[in-house]
């Protein structure tokens, strides 16, 4: 085909990529239903509306539905809806972080690895290779047990510097073992993922060219290479969310997440499933938060697979 | 960029979207797929010919029993856990056995007939011919070896307090004494003399408890030697006792499974072919698993399940007195909880009526006092508890925080609350939380750990807050107030005062009944006003058992001889 006028401007290839995204309407509504959820965890509990997730009513447990408790009250008759939003901004915030700090491990050290080459990348690889065959889970709570103690005296340090109230200090910071833990030890299939196809980009002519022109390393691993790895990354991230999701549910589940009277949907999910006969709507709404947004994060990743991967999508 | 004719937008969306329904209806029907074909396996391999297990297991005479939790030990000289104490004594068998229906009756065991002196502080038993599981005969040495290695001060055993009503164990146990001033020998193979500190009219009951059991010495000794506490005797494939059963079978966090022994003294009379012990935590599960028909009698249904329980299995359900309370201890090694007034301001800040009305829903009553009634003396609750309604007591226990330096929750260190992962406790403990920053203005945060982890924190004093309880161990009051000896191997507060332990002291030697329980007041109110513990309720036991089994009654310290209990064939469903 001819170029004309109209094409000769050119689409970029995340042009193209926004593009098709915006065609696949499940990818977009998985965007807007999360999108949602993540403004509804982290605004709605703002209004005053909104009951405190932490204060108990014996008089009222597992109430029914009613206005003033529009998912009813659990065990100890605190208001559910509150504890689902709670619960969400935890386990929103644990995917989000986690993520984020696998991300930039993994990225890094996979670039390093692929780029530098030789021994060097042997090396890293191999201790890649042993990281992967110690079992997750159990460096997760090693992990988390022995940062534990830090991070109170980081807490009571910025509760007398700071002076704001411990309730909402001791939620969030309590969570960072699992932030650091999770993240440290969840960039290993990333680094390897990066590393491939650092090498294969690596022997790019354009890179060639790059390098023929006498630009530094660093220029060439961030203005070079790095941006074209980006899209496979995306793709591994919003795929590794729910898992990283999963994995706070399964630590809180053991005691070593979230710790009570906070709740993120796993302890919620796992307090409801004990009374699923006695009062369902415990299990009920927060596994269908929970569910929708892995599934919404299962769509979005799947979407953006398809919208960035060139080869995929052309036909 | 190209773009290929004919292919126009509308087509690209289309197609799009089918692709991605296709694939997300796929990735669900794979998933459907997947559990409908584990659900199959599951009722394939569950009731292949339409009976559940525990039909199955009825009908081979294997009884299958929820027990709790995974045992820590089957040594009975390592073993604290009731747990492991139902075990146990299903393997070993003392000097005497309990009787399956009324509590403090005993029958003959190991021993044939005995007899005491005047005062009931000397004993003589004479054992029957009987022979451990490997055929060695069981000797009156093997019952001196067993008391010598539990007290043994190299050994370290947490339950030794348990021998002291033995003349000269507590000085060998602490290593003021040589082994030969204890009051226990083996005059022959077949007869064992017991000398004690004083009268202990009581002492049948005592002998029924688990650390009296005699050890196969031969074998011990084989494995390893006397003060190995890593001896490999209680593993299978070396169990040797003398019980009604032999250990047969363990597979971890599923089932501990224990058969008949042909070389126990009545195999004839025992009346199931075998029990199951599985260990879940969670009564949820335990309480689903019996409905679903993998039990025969479960261990506990936690309160919130208590109407459905009644309202699905009404026939099955059970709710017995239990010698048990449940409290919290205080580790009074650490600030702020060596300050009394604080222990006090926290217990006084607690509305039991509430927690036992709303949480724990009747399966128990409130208490203010360590000792549950049934046996022994009426315990009081401590001076700062009597009287009065609650919101004086919580304003007392203000006060009493205030004046230990700490208004209105002001500075209070964060303490933390340690719990088993088990339903009640948890829930119980939230409530606690929510009650204490609502008091006091304090704030708690909960551990909630494996059942293990919990007990070795516990033992070894790495908590603030541990959430306990205690069962009689014979039915006497003397089991909950022994406790609290300073330095007492299930103490684990710290707490110890020398008035408390000279009441103890004294009521061990002392010969009737009425200045024995004298003595044992006065140590507990001496407790209890130091409030190193913080009594909640004494419980019942609410658990499921089917209809159909004959043999097993009401017992209030739930020692029941599970040789007794018989399966009916076949079992209603």
């Amino acid at each position: 085909m001819t170029p004309t006028k109209a094409y000769s401007q050119g689409n970029s290839l995340w042009q193209d990529a926004m593009r098709r995204l915006r065609n696949n309407r499940a990818a977009v509504a998985s965007l807007v239903f999360l999108l949602l959820v993540a403004l509804a965890c982290f605004l709605l509990p703002l209004c005053p509306f909104i009951a405190n997730p932490n204060s108990t009513n014996l008089d009222n447990i597992a109430g029914p539905c009613c206005w003033e408790h529009p998912f009813g009250t659990d065990q100890l008759g605190r208001d559910l809806l509150a504890r689902v939003l709670y619960g969400g901004r935890i386990s929103l915030l644990v995917g989000a972080v986690a993520t984020g700090v696998s991300l930039l491990v993994g990225l890094v050290y996979g670039l390093l690895s692929g780029y530098v080459g030789g021994r060097t990348d042997a090396f890293m690889m191999r201790t890649v290779d042993v990281l992967f065959a110690l079992p997750f889970i159990v460096l997760v709570i090693v992990f988390s047990l022995s940062i534990e103690e830090p991070v109170k005296e980081l807490t009571a340090w910025l509760v007398e510097t700071t002076g704001w109230s411990r309730e909402s200090v001791a939620p969030i910071l309590g969570l960072v073992p699992l932030f650091i833990a999770i993240g440290a030890l969840g960039w290993l299939t990333l680094a390897r993922i990066v590393r491939t196809q650092t090498l294969e980009i690596k022997a790019q002519e354009y890179v060639m060219a790059a390098r023929s022109l006498g630009l530094g390393h660093m220029r060439i691993l961030f203005r070079h290479i790095a941006p074209n790895l980006l899209g496979t990354v995306v793709v591994y991230t919003t795929l590794a969310v729910p898992g990283i999701m999963l994995t706070e549910s399964t630590l809180s589940f053991i005691g070593l997440g979230v710790k009570a009277p906070n709740s993120s949907w796993g302890t919620l999910i796992k307090e409801g499933a004990d009374r699923m006969e006695v009062s369902p709507e415990l299990l009920l709404f927060p596994s269908l938060f929970f569910c929708l947004t892995l599934l919404a994060l299962n769509f979005l990743g799947d979407g953006l697979r398809d919208a960035i991967d060139p080869k995929s999508a052309k036909d | 960029m190209t773009r290929r004719p004919g292919n126009g937008k509308g087509d690209e969306v289309s197609k799009n979207l089918r692709k991605q329904v296709e694939t997300g209806i796929l990735h669900v029907v794979r998933g459907m797929g997947i559990m409908a074909a584990l659900l199959g396996a599951m009722v394939l391999t569950g009731c292949g010919d339409g009976k559940n297990s525990a039909e199955k297991f009825a009908e081979q005479g294997i009884l299958i029993i929820g027990n709790n939790a995974e045992p820590q030990s089957l040594d009975p000289h390592k073993a604290t856990a009731v747990a492991d104490g139902k075990i146990i004594s299903t393997l070993l068998e003392g000097l005497v056995r309990p009787d399956a229906q009324e509590e403090g009756r005993v029958h003959p065991g190991m021993a044939e007939r005995w007899e005491h002196n005047a005062d009931a502080s000397e004993w003589t038993f004479y054992l029957r011919e009987a022979a451990w599981s490997d055929g060695k005969p069981v000797r009156a040495q093997d019952f001196v070896y067993a008391y010598k290695r539990l007290l043994h001060p190299e050994f370290a055993g947490r339950y030794a307090e348990m021998l002291y009503p033995l003349k000269g164990a507590e000085a060998y146990n602490k290593g003021q004494a040589s082994w030969e001033a204890v009051g226990v020998h083996a005059a022959d193979e077949r007869t064992l003399r017991l000398t004690l500190n004083g009268p202990t009219p009581h002492l049948l009951q005592l002998v029924l408890h688990f650390t009296w059991y005699p050890l196969p010495e031969h074998h011990v000794e084989a494995c390893g030697g006397m003060l190995d506490r890593s001896s490999r005797w209680t593993q299978l494939g070396h169990w040797v006792g003398n019980g009604a059963y032999v250990y047969s079978g363990h597979r971890f966090n599923d089932f501990l499974s224990v058969s008949p022994n042909p070389r126990y003294w009545r195999a004839g009379e025992v009346r199931n072919r075998g029990i199951r012990f599985l260990p879940i935590v969670n009564g949820y599960t335990e309480t689903r698993m019996y409905i679903g028909g993998k039990l025969h009698i479960t261990n506990n249904v936690p309160p919130e399940m208590l109407a459905r329980a009644c309202a699905v299995v009404p026939q099955h359900f059970c709710q017995d007195p239990y010698y048990c309370t449940i409290f919290y201890r205080l580790n009074t090694a650490r600030p702020p909880l060596n300050d009394v007034r604080v222990r006090r301001a926290l217990s006084l800040a607690i509305d039991r009526d509430t927690l036992v009305n709303k949480v724990v829903r009747g399966a128990g009553k409130a208490t203010g006092v360590f000792t549950p009634p049934g046996a022994g003396y009426a315990a009081e609750p401590p001076s700062f508890m009597r009287g009065g309604s609650q919101a004086e007591r919580e304003a007392l226990a203000r006060h009493l925080l205030a004046e230990a330096g700490y208004a209105g929750g002001k500075n209070f260190p964060v303490l933390e609350l340690m719990t088993t992962s088990r339903d009640v406790q948890r829930v119980m403990a939230e409530t606690i939380q929510a009650m204490w920053k609502d008091v006091l203005g304090i704030h708690v945060e909960i551990r909630s750990c494996e059942w293990t982890a919990y007990k070795s924190a516990q033992q070894s004093m790495q908590y603030d807050i541990s959430s306990s309880s205690w069962s009689g161990d014979y039915l006497d009051s003397s089991t909950f107030v022994e406790l609290w000896r300073s330095g007492g191997g299930n103490n684990c507060t710290g707490w110890g005062n020398t008035e408390c332990d000279a009441a103890i002291q004294a009521a061990r030697v002392s010969g009737h009944a009425a200045e024995r329980n004298a003595h044992l007041r006065r140590a507990e109110s001496i407790m209890l006003e130091a409030q190193p513990v913080i009594p909640l309720y004494t419980s019942e036991r609410t658990y499921l058992k089917h209809p159909g089994i004959s043999g097993w009654y009401p017992l209030m310290l739930d020692n029941h001889p599970l040789d007794a209990v018989q399966l009916p064939t076949p079992v209603q469903p």
